[in-house]
């Protein structure tokens, strides 16, 4: 087995399509965490998703994977690897015993008693058609059967969309038991922030198809603050202070990626904490610097 | 390699099973029809009409029955089920190489064409009995030849439905297997037979037959021809579906090593 620092590393992806660049994007999965993977719909998540496994050709930069490239190594990483994509890409006439007949054909770690536990831990039916699954059960069967070769990193596509809060809770629970080996990592993307708030160690957001945040959770959210403020304060402040501000009736509610040198410049005005959908909401709109 | 095989028979197996079923209930009624010929209403008719129906139903029963047991070969349609599922997409998340992919439909595809050739071969050994005739190379060389068209059909399409992205490009390619060895196989011979039609009217008009000569001329080449065509295919046929085959299963693995856009 390799030994690696980083489950994931991308250095300068590049993929071009009409309308849409990804643009030399960089970031690191570190081993034995979780990296939430943040950015709106069309933000380019899916696109490095894909071109990170292979799936679409990339037009430039390096993709590592539990250590090894991601083209030369290709068979040996996706037998160590799982994903998950956000709808089921199994055939409506299997059930879930056939499935772990095909998969365990295919991986050769595949371990039939803890798919079996899975199973009954998520109460899925072994008997039943998959066609006849509802959403939530479609998804736990993905990741039951994503957990049950010994895979070091788990790969998620927007996984958890479109579920509800109980069987989203359900499924965190058994990421942040997957991650109690140390070995095991997951690159989680997503727009439902609060997701990532509770289980995520390190964020990136990409927006339109470049990073503009990498980093620990917890440091990102530290830094980052939201000044509520009047109409006059709002002039006072130094426009490379903002993010970007929304406008309202009474002032502006103003995004810095600084709290705490914001706080010691503009000592009379009060930053609340923001929350990861916050910065994402800002950073969005960034570009307009104002809006509302 | 097993699981894969299995996951995509369990998929064709309506079809499979389907086309199976049909065959089986042709060669029972072409096997009632001619103990009809022997023992029942049809054995009334007098020798010439019977010796005449002997010979029609011998050369039909034989060879529609082959037909048909061939369109086992057929695409069963997992590529396109593949396609909705979103199963090609999260196959290539899978350790599975493209060379392995493209063997468990090939795998599949000679298993079917050993079920239909041998549902072809009991079918004329059944006909054969029956008509008193015997059964040999000759009828399995022409169920070879018949093998032989769903074959290149299947190898000629295979590679651009592994890229269809639509519910139509599947059916443009599902369709432009047939179209492309019909016109390989029809144009020239349609050709050629225009050119001989050309040379009986020219020889009608310089020997001044008559319609009967006439005919009889155009009918003796044409045998001849189709005749010469037979021999010949008979010989590099099976060099050509062996040649197909491979360039098809080399195509079919780029064609999975060129990612999606």
């Amino acid at each position: 087995m390799t030994d690696y620092a980083n489950a994931v590393e991308i250095r300068d992806l590049t993929k071009k399509y009409d309308g849409f660049t990804l643009d030399s994007i960089s970031f690191n999965v570190p081993k034995g965490s979780i990296m939430g993977f943040i950015g709106q719909n069309g933000a380019g998540k899916t696109t490095t998703m894909r071109a990170m496994l292979n799936i679409i050709k990339k037009d430039g930069g390096t993709v590592s994977m539990l250590g090894m490239d991601n083209i030369e190594n290709e068979i040996a990483i996706k037998e160590r690897i799982a994903v998950v994509f956000d709808e089921l890409p199994f055939h409506d006439i299997f059930n879930a015993d056939q499935m772990a007949r095909i998969l365990s054909g295919v991986y050769s770690k595949w371990d039939n008693e803890v798919y079996s536990q899975y199973l009954d831990r998520l109460a899925l039916p072994r008997k039943k058609k998959i066609g006849q699954f509802s959403k939530g059960m479609k998804m736990k069967l993905q990741i039951a059967c994503a957990l049950s070769h010994g895979a070091e990193l788990l790969v998620m596509d927007e996984a958890t969309t479109g579920l509800d809060p109980v069987v989203r809770s359900e499924i965190l629970d058994i990421f942040l038991e997957y991650l109690q080996d140390e070995n095991h990592s997951i690159l989680m993307s997503s727009h439902i922030t609060s997701d990532l708030e509770k289980v995520a160690d390190s964020v990136t957001f990409i927006d339109r198809g470049k990073i503009l945040i990498s980093g620990y959770k917890d440091e990102i959210l530290e830094q980052h603050g939201i000044i509520k403020c009047g109409k006059s304060d709002y002039k006072e402040i130094d426009p490379a202070d903002i993010i970007s501000a929304r406008l309202n009736d009474f002032g502006a509610e103003v995004m810095v990626s600084d709290r705490e040198a914001i706080s010691k410049k503009y000592s009379g005005l009060v930053i609340d904490p923001a929350t990861l959908e916050d910065i994402m909401v800002y950073y969005v709109n960034r570009t307009k610097k104002e809006w509302s | 390699m097993g699981s894969l095989i299995y996951r995509e028979l369990y998929i064709a197996r309506k079809f499979y099973i389907t086309n199976i079923l049909v065959v089986l209930l042709f060669i029972l009624l072409c096997s009632l029809v001619r103990l009809s010929m022997l023992y029942g209403n049809l054995a009334v008719l007098d020798e010439e009409s019977h010796g005449f129906i002997n010979t029609i139903t011998y050369y039909v029963f034989t060879y529609l029955v082959a037909y048909g047991a061939f369109s086992i070969l057929d695409d069963p349609g997992v590529i396109q089920s593949d396609y909705r599922s979103n199963w090609r997409i999260f196959a290539y998340s899978l350790p599975v190489t493209p060379a392995k992919r493209v063997l468990v439909k090939y795998i599949i595809k000679l298993g079917a064409f050993c079920a239909a050739m041998l549902l072809s071969v009991i079918n004329g050994c059944i006909v054969a009995a029956f008509a008193g005739r015997s059964f040999g190379t000759e009828q399995i060389f022409n169920f070879f030849l018949l093998v032989n068209f769903w074959l290149i059909v299947d190898v000629l399409r295979a590679p651009m439905m592994l890229r269809a992205r639509s519910e139509k490009e599947f059916q443009v390619s599902g369709m432009a297997g047939y179209f492309i060895v019909i016109a390989a196989i029809m144009l020239p011979i349609m050709a050629k037979m225009t050119a001989i039609g050309a040379e009986v009217a020219m020889a009608t008009e310089a020997d001044d037959l008559d319609s009967d000569q006439q005919l009889t001329m155009l009918q003796e080449r044409l045998m001849d021809f189709l005749k010469e065509i037979h021999d010949k295919v008979l010989v590099w046929m099976p060099l050509l579906t062996i040649v197909i085959l491979a360039v098809g299963f080399f195509v079919c693995i780029q064609m999975l090593k060129r990612r999606e856009s």
